[in-house]
């Protein structure tokens, strides 16, 4: 028995060995991993996982590897922090925060990397690539570097110096292209085909894509093996967002959990918001944005590989695609920092900005226990704040420049921080 | 390979002529180019470019490619 059945074409089923393709040879439909969930659900229960490592292995029953992965290396199973300072600012009295900005490159792309790599080894490619928008770049340059690929990271010149430099230091092959994310994605497909390499978004996407579904696992493991009702996710290809639908799915295929009906909502800039417009306007599947225009530019991706699934998944959950303009995006930003105390980057920034908006609009319900998911670390895109906070107050290092400035802060009746928020 | 036509959808009717069925799976069932398959003029995308009558200069690369996802 395997839990890993091969790999089945999302659109006309069609089934093939579990080897490193992506892409239907009959319909050109992309492939996705089968696994055999009557098996695996003889063999995991609730004691095992919780009796497993601190990291996404401890549900290595419900992912495509067997072995070889690198024990030394914590990725997954991040905080899921009760946030009732943000929930009490926006009007939600059952809030938390699945904070993954805190794995070893600070987004949660290690999580699919680390399936992504450990599956090029065991299928023996010796070269790991990836195409990315810049957490995928640092992800794949510290997984790739440490299990001794040679790897060569793709990335589009224009995004923020901070996700270069996190890319940059791994000492892997560092490839500016100047051009958009979906440019160098079609750049990557070609190289794919002519090079025998692994690329994780391209073929040997359908591992590197099921890493994405232990957000939800431990979502739920975390709650007390309960499914939450309502989360938030950020989309940029989709992938993240209907990965995490299908793992709550399969917590109850396999038996960890007797039922689910979590809506699942996305969240999109204004400015590259391609499944969000199509949401909004009814449509079945989304028109592409040529030149995204956004802050978020980890979701900048104009053509979402997985954008009309992520659609069907909206629908079939009764959530929500909502987008924010750069304004609400900053502001999501500094509200997650006052409230929570987590500094997240600017798609986290447009995650809490639409979990405001569905809050405010009534789509996410005052009693819902709801979790909003915070993708990517802060100190990696700094410039999305920059001019929107500073120092308080600048003074010389005596006591009198100290009380001189209180005084003048007690006379303005100014204020130096945010508005306090009171907890309901 | 070498192709002449001088729009996307003449060029698909040669390719299929020398490789039958390939028409059907760059397609979708209403003639449309699939959601899984990008086709590109000189590297943009046909769909900002007039779609199947884009018109394909002389001397162009074109590339079909399935769709990517996202990082």
């Amino acid at each position: 028995m395997n839990k890993v059945l091969g790999l089945k074409c999302k659109e006309c089923g069609e089934a093939y060995e579990a080897g490193g393709s992506h892409v239907c040879d009959l319909c050109f439909g992309p492939l996705e991993v089968a696994l055999d969930y009557d098996y695996i659900k003889s063999i995991i229960s609730r004691e095992k996982i919780e009796g497993g490592p601190i990291s996404l292995w401890r549900y290595v029953d419900l992912l495509p590897v067997d072995s070889g992965w690198d024990p030394n290396v914590r990725v997954g199973f991040t905080p899921l922090q009760h946030a009732p300072r943000l929930g009490a600012a926006i009007g939600l009295k059952n809030l938390y925060v699945k904070n993954d900005s805190v794995n070893p490159t600070y987004s949660f792309k290690d999580r699919p990397v680390a399936i992504a790599v450990t599956k090029a080894r065991e299928l023996g490619y010796t070269v790991f690539a990836c195409a990315s928008t810049g957490n995928l770049a640092s992800a794949v340059a510290a997984a790739g570097m440490k299990a001794g690929l040679e790897t060569y990271v793709f990335l589009p010149a224009d995004v923020e110096a901070g996700k270069i430099t996190n890319a940059a230091v791994y000492g892997a092959n560092l490839i500016a292209v100047n051009g958009t994310y979906d440019q160098l994605n079609r750049l990557c497909s070609e190289i794919a085909d002519e090079e025998d390499w692994a690329f994780c978004n391209i073929n040997v996407r359908p591992y590197y894509a099921e890493g994405s579904k232990t957000l939800a696992y431990e979502t739920v493991e975390q709650l007390g093996w309960l499914a939450p009702d309502h989360v938030v996710v950020p989309i940029a290809s989709g992938a993240l967002y209907t990965k995490i639908a299908q793992g709550f799915r399969e917590m109850v295929d396999v038996g960890l959990i007797s039922n689910q009906s979590v809506r699942i909502s996305g969240a999109q800039a204004e400015g590259c918001g391609p499944v969000a417009a199509a949401f909004a306007a009814g449509e079945q599947s989304f028109e592409p944005v040529r030149q995204p225009d956004t802050i978020a530019k980890s979701l900048a991706i104009g053509n979402p590989a997985d954008g009309n699934y992520s659609l069907a998944v909206a629908r079939q959950t009764n959530g929500v695609i909502e987008s924010v303009t750069d304004a609400e995006t900053v502001e999501g930003i500094k509200l997650l920092a006052r409230t929570e105390g987590i500094f997240t980057e600017a798609a986290g920034g447009v995650t809490i900005a639409t979990l405001r908006k569905l809050a405010q609009s009534g789509d996410i319900g005052v009693d819902e226990l709801t979790v909003a998911y915070v993708t990517g670390n802060g100190l990696k895109t700094q410039e999305a704040v920059d001019g929107h906070v500073s120092v308080s107050v600048t003074i010389d290092p005596t006591m009198g420049s100290f009380e001189d400035a209180m005084d003048s802060r007690q006379q303005a009746d100014m204020v130096w921080s945010a508005p306090q928020v009171t907890t309901g | 390979m070498e192709v002449s036509g001088s729009t996307i959808r003449a060029i698909l009717d040669e390719l299929d002529a020398k490789h039958p069925g390939i028409k059907n799976r760059v397609l979708d069932e209403n003639g449309e180019p699939s959601a899984f398959v990008g086709v590109y003029i000189g590297g943009e995308d046909i769909r900002f470019l007039g779609g199947l009558d884009a018109e394909v200069p002389e001397g162009t690369e074109v590339s079909i490619v399935p769709a990517a996802a996202g990082g």
